[in-house]
């Protein structure tokens, strides 16, 4: 850990999306989200890439298969989980991954 | 070759920076009740590092925390725990929701990793990461991850996570044992900007 290096940081004020650009000189890059909050209720925060051979730069490209699971618990002491979420995963799609729901 | 040679490599020295995680305290446990971190406010996200953690009480007991606010634990706090695990006889093995050991707006110590056992050999090891300690705004998050080995002589995986329903800051950390002491381990706190 000891390694890690804080390349960019970027605070969100009504932002539609917020891009990190020059994914290059490192094998690993870890994201973190501190304090995110969205401007309507529920509405899940989701990313893509967009490759160097996207000429459009449209982000709609990259083909993501992916995985989604989570574990729920109501402040109401309702819990489900853990359970895969067969809605918010990918199977060579170019949409945005969810990473909340 | 000696270890001291690589020893700060390996460990970090405190309140050294190396790149954007800073070593903010090393705490060893020897047959203590509790151990207790006060909370750093400049970081946005602190990562506690557990190392080869023993109860004391045989055949094993609970690594728990809680966190203050203005010095006072017993804070509120809605969280999930889940698990996998694997005996090493391959008789059992499963990935459940465990409802006994979350928390829904109660103010109970919250579970770490449960029955981690004592014997000569026996441990626990993971992370905890917690979000945005000081803001004076949301509630507070955390995760964790453990592997360990569970007292009954399973392979044992969990993850616990939530939040503290404050806005109020948090101030202190404290990790202890259920029913008796934590025998041995060590817990780093590292603070990433």
């Amino acid at each position: 850990m000891s390694d890690w290096k804080l390349i960019s940081e970027a605070t969100a004020s009504d932002a539609a999306s917020v891009e990190f650009t020059d994914l290059s000189g490192f094998k690993i890059f870890k994201f973190v989200f501190i304090d995110v909050q969205p401007v309507t209720d529920s509405k899940p925060l989701a990313f893509q890439v967009n490759a160097s051979d996207d000429v459009g730069g449209d982000f709609d490209e990259s083909y993501i298969t992916s995985t989604f699971f989570d574990a729920d618990h109501t402040e109401g002491d309702i819990a489900s989980g853990p359970q895969y979420e067969t809605g918010d995963d990918q199977a060579q799609g170019t949409s945005y991954q969810r990473i909340t729901r | 070759m000696p270890l001291g040679t690589h020893k700060a490599a390996l460990f970090g020295v405190a309140g050294v920076s190396t790149g954007s995680a800073v070593l903010l305290s090393t705490a060893v446990a020897s047959d203590d009740a509790s151990i207790e971190f006060t909370l750093p406010t400049a970081y946005k996200q602190v990562v506690f590092g557990f190392y080869n953690i023993v109860p004391s009480t045989s055949p094993g007991d609970h690594l728990l925390f809680d966190c203050s606010v203005s010095g006072s634990y017993g804070t509120t706090k809605t969280t999930t725990f889940f698990r996998a695990y694997h005996t090493e006889s391959d008789s059992l093995t499963a990935l459940q929701y465990v409802t006994g050991l979350d928390q829904a707006q109660t103010t109970n110590n919250q579970q770490l990793m449960p029955d981690i056992g004592s014997g000569a050999d026996e441990s626990g090891a993971g992370t905890l990461t917690l979000f945005s300690p000081a803001s004076t705004t949301y509630v507070k998050h955390f995760y964790g991850r453990f592997s360990y080995y569970y007292s009954a002589d399973y392979a044992m995986d969990v993850y616990p996570a939530g939040y503290f329903n404050v806005t109020d800051p948090l101030d202190g950390i404290k990790f202890s044992a259920d029913s008796g002491n934590i025998s041995s381990g060590t817990i780093k706190m590292w603070g990433i900007k």
